[in-house]
């Protein structure tokens, strides 16, 4: 069953030139990707149309079955709940405890405090940070602020976990271990897209790869010799 | 002024420029709460110089030998008139009073007002619903008596008098409904600058999965707790120059007779309304912003 559904799409911001052009592709659901490029091939710009954070200037995304640019405000809401995003410089609110920044997900919902408690010690704890949960975000380090990213990510559990150079801003061991975490997390049901550059990961995981090149996807690599889930590149013509 | 514990996701408490607010909405409900309170002052004395010009007339008898006998007999031919209430001669005592005035102090030591050709007035009270058929037959009583008498009825001499009252009436409201309004574009100039400050929490909370009545409610919680601090320290502010005003000057006689209670709840009123302007003005505000962004 496809998850995310991309035909004929771009997107320009305002009268500059396309950004993304003509991306199609469908990812299926429980399927783990790379998606990988050059500075400035547009893979971050991907990302925001994967998180609902940008709307395409053409084409039709379906994300979980439903077309992006037919949601009502209220209908996308309820989509972003069900996208856990992890971004490469964490974007934690600095002014909240560890705690505070993985329980926003669960108190925009409106859960009970009680609830919130017992799930994020939890969360917490699996993610190895138990201890600092009521430290500030910038008293720890990029590591432990990273897996409070993910931690926020995946408390809703997502059914989409979408992670943008993750392991841009933590040392090699760390970042293995962050993407051990990220396969984890998939065993466990969950689609995961991680944008990177790193061509070690990709040579480490053996995933499938989306690879962006001036906005177009060129190519598409199954480093595991596994059919691939992109089923076209470049458009579906 | 402590609150109950709020958490804010968004940082709107960690901004130094939050007491400005507070500072900016006290001074405008500071001035409100005044210019309330000068309007209820301008209403009364309308009221007052209203009921009793409307109420009240003036016979002049010029001076003449037979003037005091006359006014008897004015006086007489009145009060059985269906329109009088009450007639009744002003003493000479008073009326010298009322000439001292204009001669001031020096020329009270240095003139006897027995001296003077001064008239003899009569005040007159009047029934309600005294019309002008009825100031004809007084007139024509008047004639009767003696031709030279003149009736003079307050209202025409009190209208420049209420038309200032009038005059201060509307501008302490004018002043209120301005402050009213400052108050409100105050809160939408707090909000919008707030929401482009916080535009990048916003964005977060927003991919987490919270929607804009989420977001809205914390500013609106933030909106409402600066307006309550900033309001209750306009409006003690304004208590307590009203009560120093009271003190030296007396304004008892200014203001309409109120009860402690009456007094507390027109103090209260400045609260309510600004909690209810910053109410609507954040969720209007915040409806229309949040939605662009």
């Amino acid at each position: 069953m496809s998850l995310i559904s991309f035909e004929n799409v771009g997107l320009r911001y305002s009268t500059g030139p396309e950004i993304l052009t003509d991306l199609s592709f469908d990812l299926q659901a429980g399927s783990f990707h790379f998606l990988t490029g050059p500075s400035g091939a547009g893979k971050t710009t991907l990302m925001r149309l994967l998180y609902l954070g940008q709307k395409p200037t053409r084409g039709q995304i379906k994300i979980m079955g439903r077309d992006v640019l037919a949601l009502s405000s209220r209908q996308m809401t309820q989509l972003r709940r069900q996208i856990g995003i992890v971004f490469q410089d964490f974007r934690l609110l600095n002014h909240l405890s560890a705690f505070d920044n993985v329980a926003l997900p669960l108190r925009a919902t409106g859960m009970n405090e009680a609830k919130i408690d017992k799930t994020v010690k939890e969360l917490l704890d699996w993610v190895g940070l138990g201890q600092s949960m009521h430290a500030l975000p910038k008293t720890l380090s990029g590591g432990e602020q990273q897996r409070i990213a993910i931690a926020r990510a995946i408390i809703n559990r997502p059914k989409l976990l979408l992670a943008d150079e993750p392991t841009g801003n933590v040392d090699k061991t760390i970042g293995i271990k962050l993407l051990r975490l990220f396969d984890e997390l998939n065993r466990l049901g969950t689609t995961v897209v991680i944008a990177t550059h790193d061509q070690s990961i990709l040579e480490k995981f053996d995933r499938p790869v989306l690879r962006l090149e001036n906005g177009h996807v060129r190519q598409s690599v199954d480093l595991s010799g596994l059919k691939s889930s992109i089923s076209s590149v470049g458009g579906k013509s | 002024m402590n609150f109950p514990e709020y958490k804010y996701d968004l940082s709107l408490e960690h901004d130094g420029s939050n007491r400005f607010i507070v500072w900016i909405i006290g001074c405008l409900v500071f001035i409100a709460t005044l210019s309330m309170f000068s309007a209820l002052a301008s209403q009364k004395m309308i009221s007052d110089w209203q009921s009793y010009a409307g109420n009240h007339a003036t016979i002049e008898i010029p001076f003449s030998v037979e003037a005091e006998d006359t006014a008897l007999k004015v006086t007489e031919a009145l009060i059985p008139m269906r329109a009088v209430e009450e007639a009744e001669i002003i003493p000479n005592e008073e009326i010298s009073e009322l000439v001292m005035t204009s001669l001031g102090d020096n020329g009270k030591d240095d003139l006897n007002t027995d001296s003077l050709p001064l008239p003899v007035l009569v005040d007159i009270t009047l029934i309600d619903g005294f019309d002008q058929n009825d100031q004809d037959l007084i007139r024509e009583k008047l004639q009767s008596i003696n031709a030279d008498a003149s009736l003079h009825m307050h209202d025409d001499w009190a209208g420049d008098v209420l038309s200032y009252g009038e005059m201060l009436y509307v501008g302490a409201l004018t002043l209120l409904i301005l402050m009213t309004a400052m108050t409100a574009l105050t809160l939408v100039w707090v909000l919008m600058s707030r929401v482009n400050i916080h535009r990048d929490e916003i964005e977060i909370l927003n991919i987490v999965g919270a929607d804009d009545g989420y977001i809205a409610r914390q500013f609106q919680h933030f909106a409402l707790r600066r307006t309550f601090v900033g309001t209750v320290a306009g409006v003690i502010s304004a208590g307590l120059v009203m009560a120093l005003i009271d003190w030296q000057l007396g304004l008892s006689d200014l203001l309409p007779d109120f009860s402690f209670g009456e007094i507390i709840g027109w103090l209260a009123m400045p609260v309510a309304l600004c909690i209810f302007i910053a109410y609507v003005t954040a969720r209007l505000t915040l409806r229309r912003t949040l939605a662009s962004l």
